[in-house]
């Protein structure tokens, strides 16, 4: 018998996840999907640790996205295009294209740090533990925080300079 | 005494020095009362901590929250119920590929191969001919067997392994009934990249087991061939790899299948071996902590166990993979489905075989612009290892429902496909 409290689970969990999806495949309704994807199975298969397992599986559904994302970019940059100019004619102009281009920012520099530091960095983001962390990335422990400091300044360095170039 | 290095400062801000051994807690909770320069350089390190929160603030969606109950009942809606032995086996973590054995079986059935040759949007993929005889007249009850096996590293899943008798005991025998089946516009057995994976088939007839009807595929890197005369069924399954993470595949197993090309007249008996040691290699396989190796097992096991079997096929040419699903509890399927995905525009319908023996329909739809999938639909019995190869950036989904498989394929991602799929049957 299962002893998850998947209420709560899920209501703690699944807007870090979302957000956790949205940085790696930019595309926030489909980070939405993704992360219903992911609890889906986590319902199905009531893992032991299901904050961490949802995780992992996350990002494994966002490493298949991105295999096919690169195939359908063009389409997708189509369609972005059209949901963008529909939703752009209902927001103020402005705010949105700083709104667009802050986002721009935020996800080259995130694109500069290296892999493991950029995991690092979403996953605390998303609430994960520095255990889950470490488990997640096969760090020890005590090299989270080392991974997460570097990560930090790299990215706080990297938008700097993205952002008044 | 020494400084708390910056990973500390961050756990501190992080208040995850309670994860950290109490004793190295305690020195730097007690160093950073005492030392101003450490508490400097913690508000350095504050301060960066916080603009990184803020850059990341900046790239977050406004979520909407569907219910849990909405979910559970997509849940019970699509996705069948585990099947506990289905997921135990899966759990070893190899896809097993027994789609070659398949059609193997269904072409040999009868004694009389049948040439498949799709329409002509694909042209020739298999030809048949009669082989050379056996060397020896074959004997009643001949049979075939085949094993197949296939590998991915015991770094990520172990492996898994699947035996299957497929034409069963035949009446008929004889050099007639020995018949090879080659696919001469592509390399019989494909040569697969370097982290590929491993895939082998042993095909046994009683009436050249002597003289040994064995076709290995021994990759990472080659592919070989043995036969001594007889049958012989040449086509190396397609297996997905992943290119992140596979590896080459152990050497005691590369080690156990070239002994089975090496003793062709102890076929089963090897191939038995090898079973073994493939297993033995998934059972060792495991090194990950329980949840961290049931997520990353998830990662096939997603498809399979309860929803989705991750087939065989993958062969990464050029470094990118194809991927190749199936549906493997049709429960949802048993309803008579539509010829096309509703909604979409369909390009063309062409029936598939040739002759007096069709094989299936293949429907082409248009998703939007250029996007276009194409959609198999076998008669009966029909083993959809007939089909030509999945091409480069394009996705397969299989179901099996009781009117036969269904295929298909497009440049969409494992969910798309799996919608289109169903929405077959919502008829």
């Amino acid at each position: 018998m299962s002893t998850i409290d998947w209420n709560d689970l899920y209501r703690t969990t699944f807007p870090e996840l979302v957000r956790f999806l949205h940085r790696k495949v930019w595309d926030a309704e489909r980070a939405r999907d993704l992360a219903q994807e992911a609890f889906v199975r986590a319902l199905q298969h009531e893992p032991k640790r299901p904050r961490a397992w949802l995780f992992q599986v996350a990002a494994n559904l966002a490493r298949d996205e991105a295999r096919t994302v690169i195939r359908r970019k063009k389409h997708l940059v189509l369609l972005k295009t059209e949901v963008e100019v529909r939703e752009a004619s209902l927001k103020d102009p402005a705010a949105e294209l700083a709104e667009r281009e802050r986002m721009g920012a935020v996800r080259e520099a995130l694109d500069s740090l290296s892999e493991k530091d950029r995991e690092a960095l979403l996953l605390w983001d998303a609430g994960q533990s520095y255990t889950e962390i470490a488990r997640q990335l096969e760090l020890a422990v005590g090299a989270v925080g080392t991974t997460l400091a570097r990560a930090r300044r790299r990215l706080a360095d990297a938008y700097a300079h993205v952002a008044h170039r | 005494m020494s400084h708390i290095d910056k990973g500390a400062l961050h756990a501190y801000l992080d208040g995850a020095l309670d994860e950290y051994p109490a004793a190295e807690a305690a020195r730097i909770r007690g160093h950073l009362d005492a030392c101003g320069e450490c508490a400097d350089m913690l508000a350095a390190e504050r301060l960066i901590r916080s603009d990184a929160s803020t850059i990341l603030s900046y790239a977050s969606p406004d979520v909407e929250l569907p219910t849990l109950e909405e979910l559970r009942a997509y849940v019970k809606a699509t996705r069948p119920a585990p099947r506990p032995a289905a997921a135990r086996m899966y759990r070893m973590g190899w896809a097993a590929s027994v789609v070659l054995a398949l059609g193997a079986g269904w072409m040999a059935r009868d004694g009389q191969l049948q040439q498949v040759r799709a329409n002509s949007d694909f042209g020739p993929q298999l030809e048949t001919e009669a082989a050379s005889p056996a060397a020896t007249p074959a004997e009643a009850g001949d049979r075939l067997r085949s094993v197949s096996a296939v590998g991915r590293p015991a770094s990520e899943e172990g492996v898994e392994l699947s035996v299957l008798d497929v034409a069963g005991d035949r009446d008929e025998a004889g050099p007639t009934a020995a018949r090879k089946v080659t696919a001469p516009e592509a390399p019989a057995v494909r040569v697969l990249g370097e982290q590929e994976l491993l895939s082998a088939v042993v095909v046994e007839s009683d009436a050249g087991l002597a003289s040994g009807e064995i076709v290995v595929a021994n990759s990472p890197n080659e592919a070989g061939v043995a036969t001594g005369g007889g049958a012989e069924v040449v086509e190396a399954d397609d297996v997905f790899a992943d290119q992140e993470t596979a590896s080459p595949p152990p050497p005691e197993v590369m080690a156990e299948l070239v002994a089975v090309q090496d003793a062709p007249s102890d076929a089963v008996a090897s191939a038995r071996v090898a079973e073994q040691s493939l297993d033995s290699v998934a059972m060792n396989a495991g090194a990950a902590e329980p949840d961290e190796a049931e997520a990353k097992e998830e990662q096939v096991e997603r498809r399979s166990a309860e929803s989705l079997v991750p087939v065989t096929s993958a062969f990464a040419a050029g470094g990118r993979g194809v991927r190749q699903d199936e549906l493997a509890d049709d429960r949802d399927f048993e309803e008579e489905p539509a010829l096309a995905v509703p909604g979409y525009e369909v390009l063309s319908v062409t029936a598939l075989g040739e002759g007096s023996t069709p094989i299936g329909v293949q429907v082409v739809q248009r998703i939007e612009g250029d996007l276009i999938v194409e959609l198999f639909r076998l008669e009966p019995g029909v083993d959809p290892g007939v089909l030509p190869p999945v091409r480069e950036g394009r996705n397969q989904l299989r179901a099996n429902t009781p009117g036969g498989w269904i295929v298909i394929r497009g440049a969409l991602t494992e969910v798309q496909l799996r919608i289109l799929v169903e929405s077959l049957f919502r008829n």
